[in-house]
């Protein structure tokens, strides 16, 4: 890759990593609000996400090695904690569980025979992102079956799973198309790009919009 | 356009559209749950509103048991008796008159109370007000006997403005003695009438000689009952038809009835 083009994709990463930062920051300052909320863990897991974006620039763009074995590391991780948490939140566990199993059997399937150092995983990938919008349907559904009044935009979980929503209906068409795109390409970073500070930004707005009780 | 243009574009164009699909689902589920909050809140409003009627009601409804001309009239009395150096016949009735006031404050916190409870509220009411009618003033109760009084429920104290107001209009200004009967009839486990009947003046009458009079007919008691009733009808626990009768117009006699059926439609 020469070095203009990889200007551009720096270019293209940037806003990924300031809306990243953003959301890190405002998970750290609004801790003392939601440290007893099922929502604790997403400030260790915004700050894994930091660590694999970090580590995952240097391993790529400076050591000019593949590093698909951490982004294969944090889709089993990331996906594992929304099930986790989704299993917190809804009323229907018995689903997230089973979801979870079938994303674990993908998993096991991808590690025998994908291989986890050279490409990213496609089957956890496809499983988790359908699961998850799955896990989605099931908060909407029973946010709707709810018989006390709610206010969304006082909701840290209500941006939690617009974040979620969007990100993984954007990420349908890589589902589909991935394959024949060039990974690193620029369309897919724009791609990338976009869903991530849209995800990251609904984070970070589910942070600053709690309020002390 | 060479292949590799197309699934660019097609990639793109499906990126976009799916970005966009997500952002009007979560718009939707946003309008759709601000529609819902607006709803129950709207729910919970009239259920609230509801409810602090019901209480004002059930304040009212107190407050017009408790009314100043039936304290005054029955400490009068008492201290008639007392003038007239009747010592026991003035502890008898004090106590039947702190036991009624005792009966109407712990009633009137209840919805319901049992028909054994409701008659001794009524006996001690009518015996009170006996005190001021001295021997003119008579009364029955007569129960089915397939009605258990302790088992059968009522609203509380809804008879005693009735009782209260075939005393006051029917009775009073009639010459000579009066009577009021009041029945309690079995129709089915969860309905019983009651009727109360006085021999009076009949509500045609009263009716025509407070109209005379320039002063407002529907006595306080009788307008809370009414309310009551039909906020009791609104509660689908209870199914109550009220109705009142001239006698004269029925069977020439002279008097008023007074019918009540009381359709139980929850289960206790």
């Amino acid at each position: 890759m020469d070095t203009t083009n990889q200007t551009n994709l720096l270019l293209l990463d940037l806003p990924r990593y300031l809306v990243l930062m953003a959301a890190l920051i405002a998970a750290i300052w609004r801790w003392p609000l939601y440290k007893d909320s099922t929502q604790r863990w997403f400030l260790h897991f915004i700050i894994y996400s930091v660590a694999t974006e970090v580590l995952g620039h240097i391993v790529g763009n400076y050591l000019n090695r593949n590093n698909s074995f951490i982004f294969n590391s944090y889709m089993i991780i990331s996906f594992s904690f929304y099930f986790h948490w989704f299993g917190l939140i809804l009323k229907k566990k018995k689903w997230v569980y089973i979801m979870f199993g079938f994303f674990m059997v993908s998993t096991l399937y991808s590690i025998i025979y994908e291989s986890f150092w050279k490409d990213l995983f496609h089957w956890p990938f496809v499983v988790g992102t359908i699961f998850t919008l799955l896990c989605v349907s099931l908060y909407f559904i029973e946010s709707l079956e709810e018989k006390d009044i709610v206010n969304l935009q006082r909701s840290q979980r209500f941006w939690i799973i617009a974040g979620l929503t969007i990100f993984h209906i954007g990420f349908l068409p890589i589902l589909f198309l991935g394959t024949y795109m060039e990974t690193y390409g620029s369309l897919y970073s724009a791609v990338l790009t976009l869903t991530n500070v849209v995800l990251y930004g609904s984070y970070t707005i589910s942070f600053l919009c709690l309020r002390k009780k | 356009m060479p292949e590799e243009k197309i699934i660019e574009f097609t990639f793109l164009t499906l990126s976009f559209v799916a970005i966009l699909i997500g952002i009007i689902l979560v718009i939707l589920f946003n309008k759709y749950i601000g529609r819902k909050n607006k709803l129950l809140e709207s729910q919970r409003k009239s259920e609230e509103e509801h409810e602090k009627h019901l209480q004002a009601i059930e304040l009212k409804a107190l407050r017009s048991q408790m009314n100043p001309h039936f304290v005054h009239n029955s400490l009068n009395a008492i201290q008639y008796f007392i003038q007239r150096n009747e010592v026991d016949l003035s502890e008898t009735y004090l106590v039947k008159f702190s036991k009624l006031i005792r009966l109407f404050f712990e009633y009137s916190r209840r919805q319901f109370i049992t028909l054994e409870e409701e008659i001794e509220l009524l006996e001690n009411y009518i015996q009170i007000e006996q005190l001021r009618f001295e021997d003119r003033l008579s009364y029955s109760i007569d129960i089915d006997q397939e009605i258990d009084v302790s088992e059968y429920t009522i609203p509380s104290m809804i008879l005693q403005p009735i009782v209260e107001n075939a005393i006051n209009h029917g009775l009073f200004h009639k010459k000579g003695n009066g009577k009021v009967i009041i029945k309690f009839i079995y129709r089915n486990p969860t309905t019983f009438w009651v009727y109360v009947e006085d021999d009076g003046i009949g509500v045609l009458k009263a009716r025509e000689m407070f109209q005379n009079s320039s002063k407002n007919y529907k006595s306080r008691s009788s307008a809370v009952l009414q309310e009551r009733l039909e906020l009791l009808n609104q509660t689908k626990d209870w199914n109550i038809t009220y109705t009142i009768q001239d006698l004269s117009e029925v069977n020439q006699n002279s008097g008023t009835l007074v019918s009540l059926i009381f359709n139980q439609l929850y289960k206790s």
